[in-house]
């Protein structure tokens, strides 16, 4: 089976939601698979389909910064992107995946378990939804079920600047801000300070397109073209998901 | 509206908004970082909690819900519910 493959590069957040949106519209009409590969630009923070932006975002401090802050259609939890990580969206017909929603997690995760391996990476799934090396995490992947289609997105963590993530992401508890960063410095890491030679997102790309197209016995990549979207795209960025009343839903 | 945090054993990071009357629930709010399947399941899930009285078969009330509507969540059980719920109303 053919699977069609885009690298759209670096975006804002709304436009990515948006684009994975018409994509999956674009699977579950034509039943051919869709993989993704992209980066955010500005920064942005994204929170998970149920969390509330106030409660999750310091949306005040994101708004001076420049930093888009944007709802997922899939659940987990609140991301900053920045331009240090490499992120993914792979779209298949649910007949495709294990209907074991768990399994799913780790059938595609594997992908990216696969093409680390060829870094000397021994990384490992971390149920529900995690990546991880050395017991620190290295990966975080969503997914939802719809129109007869599974919809993943995962970010790889190539570098990590954590006090940047925890000056705009809320923590549960104030007082303890400072013991709780560097409790997550230490459950959080990059794949490049484990690698002799840093990777750029070209690089992993390369590798990671092998890996998806190996593991799910796709014939091969045809490229596809963003253009035909473009104006769909702009659409539901401009009145979904840059819209109060999606972003301030909850 | 003030939202409590409550972390489930091995489960994700729930905020709940709680209101009692009795041992009825008044109001009820659930956010997080969990993952539900259907996610257009949330708005139904509080309301039905809304009919739920902690004093009766409130876990396996909510589980036949889940069930019958054929809901999954991964994040948190029907149980961790009933036990955050039950600290809020005693506490």
């Amino acid at each position: 089976m053919k699977a069609k493959f885009l690298n759209t590069g670096f975006n804002s957040a709304s436009f990515n939601f948006a684009c994975d949106e018409v994509l999956l519209d674009y699977v579950s009409k034509t039943g051919i698979p869709v993989l993704r590969f992209y980066g955010f630009n500005p920064t942005s923070c994204t929170i998970g389909y149920f969390q509330g932006m106030k409660l999750e975002v310091d949306t005040q401090k994101a708004n001076q910064a420049g930093v888009e802050c944007v709802r997922r259609i899939t659940g987990g939890g609140a991301v900053m992107h920045d331009q240090n990580q490499f992120t993914y969206t792979l779209i298949l017909p649910e007949k495709l995946l294990s209907q074991n929603i768990l399994k799913s997690y780790e059938q595609i995760c594997y992908s990216i378990i696969s093409g680390l391996k060829k870094l000397n990476l021994n990384a490992e799934f971390a149920p529900l939804n995690d990546i991880v090396l050395n017991n620190q995490k290295i990966s975080g992947n969503a997914q939802t079920r719809k129109k007869g289609c599974v919809l993943q997105h995962g970010t790889l963590l190539l570098d990590v600047d954590v006090d940047l993530m925890f000056s705009l992401l809320k923590v549960p508890d104030e007082k303890i801000k400072h013991k709780l960063i560097q409790s997550v410095k230490k459950r959080v890491t990059g794949i490049n300070q484990h690698l002799e030679t840093p990777i750029s997102f070209e690089e992993i790309s390369k590798i990671l397109k092998e890996e998806f197209l190996k593991n799910f016995n796709f014939s091969e990549f045809e490229d596809l073209d963003i253009s035909e979207f473009n104006s769909t795209i702009e659409k539901l960025q401009s009145e979904k998901y840059s819209s109060s009343q999606w972003n301030y839903k909850y | 509206m003030e939202f409590k945090n409550y972390k489930p054993e091995n489960g994700k990071l729930l905020k709940i908004y709680v209101e009692f009357s009795g041992t009825k629930i008044k109001e009820f709010k659930l956010r997080g970082d969990f993952f539900m399947h259907p996610e257009t399941s949330l708005e139904s899930l509080e309301e039905f909690i809304l009919t739920l009285d902690m004093s009766k078969n409130f876990t396996q009330d909510l589980e036949g819900f889940l069930a019958s509507n054929q809901i999954q969540v991964f994040g948190f059980k029907p149980c961790d519910l009933y036990d955050f719920l039950t600290m809020q109303y005693e506490g």
